[in-house]
This record gives C-alpha cells, structure tokens and sequence, in this order.
C-alpha cells in the first residue's frame, strides 16, 4: 500500500510537470481567492472583534453633585450594587482627584486648557458596568434620579453611558459584519466555481487520457487519486503563497496604521496570523482536492 | 489474474523497422526504388501469407467460447441501431477479421465487448463471464483481461513508451520488481528496445503502434482487440505489425480485428466476420474480404 500511495504521488507530481500551464492558472486562481479571502477573514474578525470589545467597554458613568452627603453616596452605591444585571466588581468611585488626573493623562500634562482651569471642575463619579452590554441602558436607568447625583440636562444625561456614540458604533459594527459574512459567502461560492473550473478546464484537456486509462482497465479512484493529489498540491501551494502575500501586506501596510489608530486600551486583535494560514492552508487542501474529485466524476464515464 | 499468470508467450523479437532509404535525385531511380517497395511489400505479404498456411493444419479452435453473442440488439438513443440481432461464437485462440463499411456495427461491436456501453437486449459473454450482469465496480478487472489496439494508438501522450507500457500493470497494483522485469522485456519483443525513454510523439506511426500493442498484450490478456490497427500506417509498417499480432495469435491469444485493409483480409484467409447496418451478414471460416460471389 506504501508503494502504492508513492506511485500516485509521483504521477501526480509528473502530470504537474508535464501540464505546467494549467497548473499554474489553478495556482493563481488559489493564490488570488485565498488572498482576498484572507483579507475578508482577518477585516472580518478584526471588526467583529472590535464591535464587541466597544460593546463589552461600554460604561456606566453616575456623577455626583460635589454637595452629595456620605449617606447620599452610600445609598447610591447600595441601589447600584443591588440592581440587578449590574457586572459584580465594575463599580468603582471615581473620586474628583482621579478625575483629574486622568483627564491630566489624557491631555498632557502642559495642555493649555488645564492651565485656564482654575481648581478642578471635573465631578466625582461611579463607573459600573452592565453585564450584559444590551442591558446596559436599563441598568442605568435604575440609578437615575437617586439623591446625590448630578441632576441630567440636555445633551447632558446623568447616568451617562455614551448612548448614542456607542449606540451608532455597535450599530455600523453590526452592518459591517453581516456585509462582511455576506462578501465571504459569495467570495467562496465564487472561490468553488473558479476553482472547479480551472481544474475543469485541466482535466478536460487530458480527457483523452482519463479515456485510455480507463481503457487499459484503471478503476475509477486508481485515475482520480492522482487528480486529487494534484488538486490539493495546487490548492496548498496557493493558499500558502497567499499567506505569505498576506503576512507582507500586513507588515508594510497596515501593521502602523493599525497599531497608532488603535493604541491606548489595547489592540482588539483579529484573527491570530497563525490560525488564518491554517484556516486558508486546509481550505486549499479541501477545495483542492473536492474541486478535482468532483469534478473527475463526469469523465470517468468511459 | 490469469493473464499474468499464463506463461510467456514464445514470441520472437522482431526487429526494429527499417528506417527508409535516403531521398534519391532521377526520376529512374525513383521508379526503381517503388519497384523495389512493392516488391519488398508483395515478398512480406506472401511470407505473411505462408505462414497462415502453414499454421492453418496445427490451429485447432478449443470450441470454448471466447466471445458468445446470442441475439444482441444495440439501439442507441434515438432510435439508431447499433447491432441488429447478432449470433456468433468466437472461439479461444481463434483470429478472426471483422469487416463491413462506416457505420456497420463495428465499432459498436467492440465498446460493447469492453462494456464501455450495454446492449440493449441478447446474450453477451466475454471469457465465460456475461456482461450483462457483471457488475461497473468489475469492468476495470474486465478490461485488464481484453488487450485494446487503436488505429490512433491511444497512448498516454506525456508518458514515455516505457511508462506507457508500465500503466497497464501499474493500473493492476503490480510489484515494481514485476513491471521493472516485464516491460523491457516486451518492449524489446514489439522490437523498440532502443526507443523505451522516447515520448509517443518523438515515434513514427508505426512505433507508436507497437508500443500500442506492447501494452495491450504486457498482462498476457486472453483476448486482444484490434480497431483498424493498421488504418493509418502505410502498407510496409501494416505488415510489420500484422506479423506482430501473428506472432501474439499463435502464443494462444484470441485476436478480434476490425478493418478496412481488404489486402491483408483476402491474403490471409482467416475468419471473417462481415457487418452491414448491424446484421451478421457473413461468417466464413476461411473468409475474403469481399463475399466469394463477387458482391
């Protein structure tokens, strides 16, 4: 059998050789949809990733009245506590000193706009978060209005979670997704047809082949296997040159951009580069080897 | 298998073929030089012929059916008949010609032979084993055991002739030792032993042939098919190979060969089988390749 499995390697690799043409138009076409399907994996997870970190970051801000008692404070931070839906250990007091400081952080620590400031205008606050971040407006409404607080005005809400910014984050990060999922669906039936029809067009300029062996008394799977071994040689390659085109894009297009737009609160991340070469490597393996097999199925009618 | 089973075949290396004699200037000995082909050619033909004679006293058909059709109708989609009720028996070891125009059944004959399609109703038996119920998963085991020759050689066009060769027992799962012994060995008998790193293309028409038939016969199959082997050779390299398949025949292969070369038919008086619009028009032991009465 070891014999066997070598005997179709190597015609696999000989009818490599000996049709080099076809092989390196399936090669590219491998090469150009792993590529662009690499691209759609990694934007895709990035923004996906990105959309659920802002959504999981969203925060509750409950600002005090300077004025506010210890027990108003107490009672406050009790009503927190106790509503439920709350993320145990996200409530901290934010007091008007770290306040300042790190709005100080923020700004630098010679920004004008601190030198026109006389004392510190900034209030004290409770930051707490919602467990689940679609809960989030119902949680903050549990708080609203308790004595102590900073009384909300327009444009002003009090507790203040950012809602409409991260209302329309989440919202464009949702469109952006399902467009993306929506581009990857059509990529990859576009990737198949391509695929299938390159190797189509392989197979069926050695048709004549295909008939003499079967001729010569070859089962269907003694002519197939070397096709398919031939389909997934062509569709690793591929894939494989497509993850190295894709790791140098990424280093000398992106890699800064995303790092100094991104910076603060840590990259989100997408997809680890290792898994998305895996990913696109058993990709080229799979439509590789189905693209050839299925489709020998119509010439193996002799 | 029991074709490789079978002991070799005591066939003689033919020699490779001549290559032709150089372009000559003068008209005269132009026309000396055709005399001297035709007289080549009628000499080899003879000799062919001779030797059928000779052979015709020892040959003794085993009555054990190589080939049996009892009543086998092909209709093709359509409505066109293929076989029209077709009865005959060829025996083992047997030489026999299959004749009749384009469109005869001929070819029909032959795919229905090697199960590349089903009759549509009758009786087929190849080697003792009907086709009609012989399963697809079976047709390759079929196939190893019915040697195929083509007018076009049908070889593996990006293959070497030793490779070419090597497939038919490399489809069987033959041990490397086997095939790396066999196909040198059969390739030296067709006589192309200094050709066997050459690609198809790089060989004449009638080395292409011979490789053609190097394969069909390595497994040592029972039965050989021959489709017009000799439709697109010139008359000289037609005899090399004619002899070639002789040589085959008379190691106890059973030969079946459709053909148009009438010369070769009524030379060598074998049995011929002629088809017209699909019907068994004539079975003669020692046929023509026209009826005796002047048809």
């Amino acid at each position: 059998m070891e014999t066997r499995w070598k005997f179709f390697f190597l015609e696999a690799i000989k009818s490599l050789r000996g049709n080099f043409a076809t092989t390196m138009a399936a090669v590219v076409t491998v090469l150009v949809v792993m590529f662009i399907a690499g691209i759609g994996m990694a934007l895709g997870s990035y923004v996906y990733n990105y959309s659920n970190k802002i959504r999981d970051d969203v925060t509750i801000r409950a600002y005090l009245e300077d004025s506010a008692t210890p027990k108003q404070l107490a009672t406050i931070q009790r009503t927190i506590t106790s509503t439920p839906g709350v993320a145990p250990n996200s409530l901290q007091f934010i007091s008007k000193d770290d306040a300042i400081l790190r709005l100080k952080k923020q700004l630098g620590e010679d920004s004008e706009l601190l030198k026109l400031t006389l004392g510190n205008p900034l209030p004290a606050s409770f930051e707490f978060k919602a467990v689940d971040p679609d809960q989030t407006a119902a949680v903050a409404k549990a708080v609203a209005g308790l004595p102590g607080l900073e009384p909300p005005q327009s444009g002003l809400p009090n507790p203040d979670y950012g809602a409409g910014k991260a209302d329309r984050v989440l919202k464009t990060a949702g469109t952006i997704t399902i467009v993306m999922a929506a581009m990857g669906v059509v990529l990859a039936i576009a990737a198949v047809l391509l695929i299938g029809n390159t190797i189509r067009l392989s197979i069926f300029a050695r048709r004549r082949e295909v008939e003499v062996m079967k001729l010569v008394g070859a089962t269907n799977w003694f002519v197939r296997l070397p096709f398919m071994i031939e389909g997934m040689i062509c569709g690793v390659t591929g894939a494989a040159l497509a993850a190295i085109l894709l790791a140098i894009s990424y280093q000398t297009l992106l890699a800064d951009r995303i790092n100094s737009t991104m910076s603060g609160g840590g990259s989100p991340g997408s997809l680890p580069f290792p898994l998305l070469v895996v990913l696109l490597i058993f990709a080229g393996l799979g439509i590789g080897a189905l693209g050839s097999g299925l489709t020998m199925r119509r010439f193996l009618q002799v | 298998m029991a074709p490789s089973a079978a002991p070799a075949p005591s066939v003689a290396p033919v020699p490779a073929a001549q290559p032709d004699p150089p372009m000559t200037r003068g008209e005269a000995q132009l026309e000396r030089e055709s005399e001297e082909r035709r007289r080549r050619r009628a000499e080899a033909l003879s000799e062919l012929a001779g030797e059928t004679n000779e052979i015709r006293r020892p040959f003794a058909p085993s009555n054990e059916a190589m080939i049996l059709l009892e009543n086998v109708t092909k209709v093709y989609p359509g409505a066109v008949v293929g076989l029209d009720d077709v009865t005959l028996q060829i025996d083992k070891g047997e030489w026999v010609f299959l004749v009749g125009p384009s469109g005869s059944g001929k070819s029909t004959f032959i795919k229905l032979l090697l199960k590349e399609i089903d009759a549509t109703s009758g009786n087929l038996q190849v080697g003792g084993r009907s086709l009609r119920t012989l399963k697809r998963s079976q047709v390759p085991k079929l196939r190893r055991n019915i040697g195929c020759v083509f007018q076009d050689f049908k070889l593996l066009p990006t293959r070497s002739v030793y490779e070419n060769v090597a497939y038919a027992l490399e489809v069987q799962g033959q041990r490397r030792e086997l095939i790396e012994r066999k196909v040198p060995e059969i390739i030296g008998l067709v006589g192309l032993a200094d050709k066997i790193d050459k690609l198809p293309h790089e060989l004449s028409g009638g080395q292409q042939q011979r490789v053609s038939i190097a394969r069909a016969f390595v497994n040592h199959p029972p039965l050989l098919i021959c489709d017009e082997p000799t439709g697109n050779l010139d008359p000289e390299t037609s005899i090399g190979i004619m002899q070639l398949l002789y040589r085959i025949n008379r190691a106890g292969t059973t030969i079946l060969m459709a053909t148009h070369d009438r010369e070769m038919v009524d030379k060598m008086r074998r049995r011929v089988i002629a088809l017209e619009a699909g019907r068994l028009a004539r079975d003669d032991r020692r046929g023509g390749y026209a009826d005796e009465t002047g048809l």
